[in-house]
């Protein structure tokens, strides 16, 4: 993967790191899309629920939008897309909490890199409201020569994830790239703290034990929404807790 | 005596005598008695080629060490392998004594090869009869030494080596230390109990006399000395030796497939062509984690794998790992050897695993199942 972006902006170093991740979006993390139209529905009004608890900031949750690159421009795609070779793309991300937001990638061969914090941005803390970009500037994340699918893990947290920090050593952000971080990662107790957060219907019964990444509407036409279901803590993220999902990215 | 004529790498003995004096000085007695008890175990072996004079004696090579009563003996490979021709020798025979000497009221049994394991540089060999040829009864109960768990041995664990070092005479003799580290990917443990000439394919035993270890080679660190300047060595210095010992579990890997079909028939004395077999081909660690509920394959998890029963991830003790792609599929940075392992998993969102596995070459791919963690 090349940044073909990276000669106009002063963060080229910046954008050069992260675009040797390949990305392909293809679709979003949640449950497998049902056929039936009963169950898209449901999706639906599971969707509504939560850009609900996120704009009204009844739960910690956050948005984010994939944009790619058409001409001079960047327009928002469906998740659903694939992506080929030499397209570029850009995430955008806002949170609707004080917290920290991690973006790590799962290359088709399982090497992981952290994204974000990058060396340059080590300050991953998020303020609610604020849009972030990543790459940021004008950078764009390329589409190489390898297909595949690529994972972005996107991680929130109220609290700092200390082996996500440590990556910050590796030049590349790598995970895991010697025994010693590998072997922190295995004995971390940040597993044990993780309580997934869950969705629930009006009803409040479990519907799913996955982070509910809904399609957006309104300005992110095409983007996502994740939010933290009004649930035990309600919705609100404790300390010592994290909540993942995924966005996995096609590349045909 | 005929030398004994080891393979191994060592020029020299190492220890001093005070540093021997210390190590001996935190052994109990009881400790002690069973060390002994090893000794009745251990053997010389001595070998010979068909077209050797009649009146040449056989040679004495290295040790071995009785590991099951009815005459199986564990040896490494070099000690009954012509080093010239790279061929075994025609004529193996093991020596043994009640009380290590050889020198009076030693047996000597005639040996037959069963299991090679040229990686490891360990055989297998059966006493199928006495030195004149005559056929040892079935029913001949042998001294054999009691295997311990090798994979159980810690660092700085008390070791003691036993057998018939070249500059030992013909008693036996033995050398005390401690495990000084473990190399699992390369199958060693290393000390520095004095492993020398005709050490090899003897006996290291633990504290409660069990055997964890064959002496296989030592590693010296010398440097050359120039002592007249004319820019060549004239001699060298060394600075210490590190004694390298084959984890007894090979052992028991090999004896089980002395009752498969993979060993010859050996209850005669005739010459027959020992197995030769591979058993630490690594092996490449691959699978899948995945979800025990939707059944779903995890991705990002992290895969680490330990020494069997191992509990505490260290760098020390993390042999190999990965992390899993988008198909939740995994390989191992590293291949290990077949053996017991423990495998870790860590993924978010779902509950740490562990679990023991066995990996052989021909083991399928490993599939991980993965609890989501809990709701709150």
């Amino acid at each position: 993967m090349s940044d073909r972006e990276g000669k106009r902006s002063a963060n080229m170093k910046i954008a050069l790191r992260l675009l040797l991740v390949a990305m392909l979006l293809t679709s979003v993390a949640t449950n497998g899309l049902s056929e039936d139209k009963k169950a898209s529905q449901k999706k639906i009004d599971e969707a509504a629920h939560a850009r609900g608890l996120f704009i009204k900031k009844q739960a910690d949750a956050m948005s984010i939008l994939v944009l790619k690159r058409e001409g001079d421009t960047l327009v928002p795609v469906d998740p659903s897309t694939s992506f080929k070779a030499g397209d570029q793309i850009k995430l955008q991300f806002q949170s609707n909490f004080e917290g920290y937001i991690y973006i790590v990638n799962i290359a088709p061969n399982g090497k992981r890199k952290v994204l974000f914090p990058y060396p340059e941005a080590t300050d991953n803390a998020v303020q609610p409201d604020e849009r972030y970009d990543l790459p940021p500037g004008g950078n764009t994340i390329e589409f190489d020569q390898e297909k595949g699918i690529e994972v972005l893990q996107v991680i929130m947290s109220h609290d700092r994830i200390p082996y996500l920090d440590a990556a910050l050593k590796d030049p590349e952000g790598y995970l895991s790239d010697s025994a010693s971080s590998a072997a922190a990662e295995l004995q971390g107790g940040i597993a044990k703290k993780v309580t997934p957060v869950v969705p629930q219907d009006d009803k409040n019964k479990v519907r799913s034990r996955d982070i509910i990444l809904a399609a957006g509407k309104d300005k992110d036409e095409k983007g996502s929404v994740i939010a933290i279901p009004d649930t035990g803590g309600g919705g609100r993220l404790k300390s010592g807790e994290i909540a993942p999902f995924e966005i996995r990215l096609k590349h045909n | 005596m005929t030398a004994l004529l080891t393979v191994a790498v060592m020029r020299e003995p190492a220890a001093s005598t005070t540093q021997l004096a210390k190590k001996g000085l935190s052994i109990s007695p009881e400790a002690r008695a069973l060390v002994r008890q090893a000794i009745a175990s251990t053997g010389l072996i001595l070998v010979r080629n068909s077209n050797d004079a009649p009146t040449q004696a056989p040679r004495a090579r290295g040790s071995a060490v009785i590991v099951r009563s009815d005459g199986i003996v564990v040896t490494n490979n070099h000690v009954i392998t012509n080093d010239r021709t790279g061929r075994l020798y025609d004529e193996m025979f093991f020596g043994l004594s009640r009380d290590g000497d050889q020198s009076s009221a030693s047996t000597r049994y005639r040996l037959k090869p069963l299991i090679i394991n040229t990686e490891n540089d360990l055989a297998l060999l059966r006493i199928v009869a006495d030195y004149s040829g005559n056929p040892v009864p079935k029913s001949f109960t042998f001294p054999s030494i009691e295997i311990g768990d090798s994979r159980k041995v810690k660092t700085l664990d008390d070791l003691f080596i036993v057998g018939f070092p070249e500059k030992g005479g013909l008693t036996v003799t033995i050398s005390p230390g401690v495990v000084e580290g473990k190399d699992i990917l390369g199958n060693w443990i290393k000390t520095d109990a004095r492993v020398i000439h005709g050490n090899s394919g003897g006996a290291a035993v633990n504290s409660e006399g069990k055997l964890v270890g064959i002496p296989t080679k030592v590693v010296a660190d010398e440097q050359p000395i120039d002592t007249d300047g004319d820019g060549f060595p004239d001699d060298y210095r060394r600075y210490g030796a590190v004694g390298f010992l084959r984890p007894s579990y090979l052992v028991v890997d090999m004896l089980t497939r002395v009752d498969s079909k993979d060993a010859p028939e050996t209850n005669s004395a005739a010459p027959s062509t020992p197995k030769i077999v591979e058993s630490s081909t690594l092996v490449a660690v691959q699978g899948v984690v995945k979800s025990s509920t939707t059944g779903r394959p995890i991705a990002g998890a992290l895969v680490g794998l330990l020494p069997f029963g191992e509990t505490t991830v260290s760098e020390s003790t993390l042999l190999t790992w990965g992390s899993t792609n988008a198909e939740g599929e995994f390989k191992l940075n590293r291949p290990v050897p077949p053996a017991k392992y423990t495998i870790k998993a860590k993924a978010f969102a779902h509950e740490f695993f562990t679990a023991d596995v066995e990996l052989r070459p021909t083991s399928p791919p490993l599939v991980i199942e993965m609890r989501a963690a809990s709701v709150r």
